[in-house]
């Protein structure tokens, strides 16, 4: 955490006159959107999952803007049987929702990056028999916060991210992250993420696209993750974003408005 | 300009390096689990035996696990719980009961496996390595009942054997003691009919062989053989009074008579060695026996119980009623299938439906649960009957049930009991019952592994009532309910049964008219017109049974027993 801080002093260091040319948030951006996903492991489990979300991005004062989103999911954790168990057609599965609110600030100029620190709460809870060890319950809490930071070059958005969880009350979960993300198109963005700590060999390829025919209030979504452990796991997972409002690029609506 | 914008991006690129840095934790870690076993074998003797303990075994996940689950699936499994101490989990499995499972091999997975978050935040999960205990669940088949259980020295037949695996396991043999069966069908998963060469006099436990069996076959089925009695003509008084006889049997292998006395309340039984009466204490309401399957119990029945007796007439077991849903209900009769249950009858005192119900004995010989509690039950096809009459075929295949009382107008239909399916069914026969109950000889043909077999059937149902004329019958029907001709409409009781080689049936009538037995060869199909006679003039008894008369017949055919409120008649048969 020591690590955030100083990059939050960087920041202080800046004159914000040089930012107040620029608005961080050039005016308010709220979206819904809708995902679902699949996770299989070398190990033979299925993961299905599926969330609503929603966030308002808007400005605070010039140069400083704020978020909140919140998110509600369901994931079926299955396991490919043994072919000799009678019934044959029988998969055991156990189910878990699970729910989280998030809030955000951030320094952003539209022309340069964005840095920024979110503190988020979640909460899962599971409806067969499994136990969270760390809970020793069916239920898990967790807190999280984030340090952030964007560097925009051209069509090109370099960004890190580093969090860290607390699972329940005494146990920890850190992660870096970095993303490179490609714009090709005004409304199509690339983006190749690799993670690691406790996240390690996890990597991640995403598209986004927003189509100028559905008048730019519309993004779709398509992403490939895989994670190579002990067992191998891949996810695909495929949704939507919803804009209201304001219908602009998606690049323009990533640097400048979300 | 340039130089502030400059500035700035060295900014944001030493924010990034800082964010970049790499940090202190744990360096990537993933859900480890292992189990103390892959396999857990649970085995009983029989599909009728008590649930086999539970079994333990633990799973541990590694440090970086944050969620755990342990589901299981599989019909061999009736639960699966644990408890987590750490990172360790014991869990114990509780298979299924035997009987709900039947016989057979079950199988089933208990299925531990751990997570780890799968982003950042923790809003979802990444499986780890999963362990997986396959459970196996071994119950081999059951032999419980052979019927009839008596069988005439010196001459083959046929059984149906009663029991639980047949199909689930190859049934490679058949025998009786040490002698083999001279043919066997399996009909389904529970009926083996099987046929058996001459044996002499003895006890000859009934058993299958299927190789394919996970343990050793229980059988509680013993087929008794026992010489032709060859009872001389006679009379056979009462110790005392004059009952009303309700039902009458005779026990082949005892060589004994016994007598429902509803008006003394009492079983009488009559013992040809030493020509001996003895009887039960007073059974308040009695209105019926029968023999169990194995012939290991008498069953009793009165208004309000169900008692089993020890075949000296002492008392074993005695069963309530059911909560009977009309008032006024009490049990009426009784008739045993071959597969130890028994189809128990209700009346009122009136004409209206009341509920029938199966009774399950328990074996004398059960040496699997000693524990067995009688029940009654009721299949889902059970009817509800105005006043039923039930009677059993001598092999408990078939049981016939009729109903009807005095104040009917039109009359009800006919129900049957298929023992083999445990279900009961309508017959488009519509007879006001009477007091004549119904005589049932089926035949079970050899078995044969040839499918063009011709052996016609020669099962003869023999029902008497009131038709829809409001006229008295009494009617003979074949395997199918075709009616084949009608027997004279003065009988008072009427026996069935088969020649030895099976192609001839036979009946055999009590008639008011004059007090004779009548014999008719039932064999051939009159199209519904009279039998005639095949001992012209009737054969005369020794003496008058006396009022409201019953007749069995033996198993081997040989003798004519009758039981009236005067005395008990023996007569050898006519044919």
């Amino acid at each position: 955490m020591k690590r955030y801080l100083i990059a939050m002093l960087l920041l202080l260091l800046c004159d914000d006159n040089a930012l107040a040319d620029s608005q961080a948030v050039q005016a308010t951006n709220v979206q819904a959107g809708f995902t679902s996903w699949d996770t299989h492991s070398s190990s033979g489990m299925v993961n299905n999952s599926y969330a609503i979300n929603g966030g308002i991005t808007f400005p605070v004062v010039s140069y400083l803007g704020a978020s909140l989103s919140g998110a509600f999911g369901h994931t079926k954790l299955a396991s490919n049987p043994s072919p000799n168990v009678t019934p044959t057609s029988a998969w055991p599965s156990c189910t878990i929702s699970n729910s989280n609110l998030d809030a955000g600030l951030f320094v952003r100029d539209p022309t340069l990056g964005k840095v920024g620190v979110s503190y988020g709460a979640g909460r899962q809870q599971s409806h067969c028999s499994a136990t969270y060890l760390i809970t020793g319950t069916d239920t898990l809490s967790t807190k999280d916060s984030t340090a952030s930071a964007e560097y925009y070059f051209s069509k090109v958005t370099l960004a890190v991210a580093r969090t860290r969880t607390h699972l329940g009350s005494s146990s920890d979960l850190d992660s870096n992250s970095l993303t490179v993300g490609w714009y090709p198109d005004s409304d199509v963005r690339v983006a190749l993420s690799d993670y690691g700590l406790d996240l390690k060999n996890t990597h991640k390829l995403g598209l986004e696209y927003q189509p100028e025919f559905l008048d730019n209030s519309l993004s779709l979504l398509l992403t490939y993750s895989t994670q190579r452990l002990t067992t191998d796991t891949h996810s695909i997972m495929v949704g939507f974003n919803y804009f209201f409002e304001k219908h602009v690029p998606l690049i323009a609506r990533d640097r400048q408005y979300r | 300009m340039r130089f502030v914008i400059s500035v700035y991006r060295v900014i944001l690129f030493l924010s990034i390096a800082v964010l970049s840095a790499c940090g202190s934790g744990s360096g990537g870690s993933q859900a480890s689990t292992t189990a103390s076993t892959n396999s857990i074998v649970f085995s009983t003797p029989s599909p009728d035996a008590p649930t086999p303990p539970a079994q333990t075994f633990t799973a541990t996940v590694s440090k970086g696990t944050v969620y755990v689950a342990i589901p299981h699936n599989g019909t061999a499994i009736a639960s699966a719980s644990y408890t987590l101490t750490g990172t360790t989990a014991q869990i114990v499995v509780n298979p299924a009961s035997p009987s709900s499972l039947g016989a057979g091999i079950f199988t089933g997975t208990v299925t531990i496996t751990g997570y780890t978050c799968a982003d950042p935040a923790c809003s979802g999960l990444t499986p780890g390595n999963s362990q997986i205990v396959n459970i196996t669940y071994q119950i081999p088949p059951i032999v419980r009942f052979v019927a009839p259980y008596v069988a005439t020295a010196n001459t083959a037949g046929t059984v149906n054997i009663r029991g639980q695996g047949f199909q689930k396991f190859s049934v490679t043999g058949v025998t009786f003691g040490a002698t083999a069966a001279t043919a066997f069908t399996v009909v389904s998963d529970t009926e083996i009919q099987a046929s058996y060469p001459v044996l002499a006099p003895g006890s000859y436990p009934v058993q299958i062989q299927a190789p394919s069996s996970p343990g050793t076959i229980i059988s509680q089925a013993n087929l008794v053989a026992v010489n032709a009695p060859g009872y001389a003509a006679t009379t056979i008084s009462y110790p005392s009074g004059s009952p009303q006889v309700s039902e009458f049997l005779y026990d082949a292998e005892r060589k004994v008579l016994l007598v429902a006395d509803t008006a003394g309340g009492k079983v009488l039984r009559y013992s040809f060695s030493g020509s001996t009466w003895s009887s039960t204490p007073i059974i308040t309401g009695l209105s019926d026996i029968a023999l169990s399957t194995d012939g290991q119990h008498l069953l009793a029945l009165s208004q309000t119980n169900l008692y089993q007796l020890t075949p000296a007439l002492a008392s074993d077991i005695t069963t309530p009623p059911p909560t009977f849903a009309t008032a006024g209900t009490y049990f009426k009769n009784l008739a045993m299938g071959n597969d130890g249950n028994a189809v128990v009858t209700t009346g009122y005192a009136g004409s209206t439906s009341t509920a029938l119900y199966v009774y399950t004995a328990c074996n004398a010989i059960n040496i699997i649960d000693t524990t067995c509690i009688p029940a009654f039950s009721q299949p889902a096809t059970t009817p509800a009957l105005d006043n039923s009459t039930a009677v059993g075929s001598s092999d408990g295949s078939l049981i016939a049930i009729m109903q009807g009382d005095s104040t009917l107008t039109s009359p009800p239909g006919f129900y049957q009991y298929v023992a083999a399916s445990d279900t009961f069914s309508a017959i488009g026969i519509g007879l006001n019952q009477n007091s004549i109950a119904p005589a049932l000889g089926v035949y079970t043909p050899p078995s044969t592994t040839s499918s063009t077999t011709a052996t016609p059937s020669t099962t003869r149902i023999v029902l008497s009532g009131k038709d829809a004329s409001n006229n008295t019958v009494t009617n003979v029907y074949d395997a199918s309910y075709t009616l084949l001709g009608t027997l004279p409409s003065t009988t008072l009781a009427v026996a069935v049964k088969q020649d030895v080689t099976a192609t001839h049936a036979y009946a055999f009538t009590f008639d008011s008219a004059d007090s004779k037995v009548h014999s008719f060869d039932v064999t051939t199909s009159q199209a519904g017109a009279a039998f005639q006679e095949a001992v012209p003039g009737g054969t005369a008894l020794l003496g008058n049974p006396g009022a409201g008369v019953r007749m069995v017949i033996s198993p081997d055919g040989g003798t004519l027993f009758l039981a009236g409120s005067t005395q008990i008649v023996v007569l050898p048969s006519p044919l």
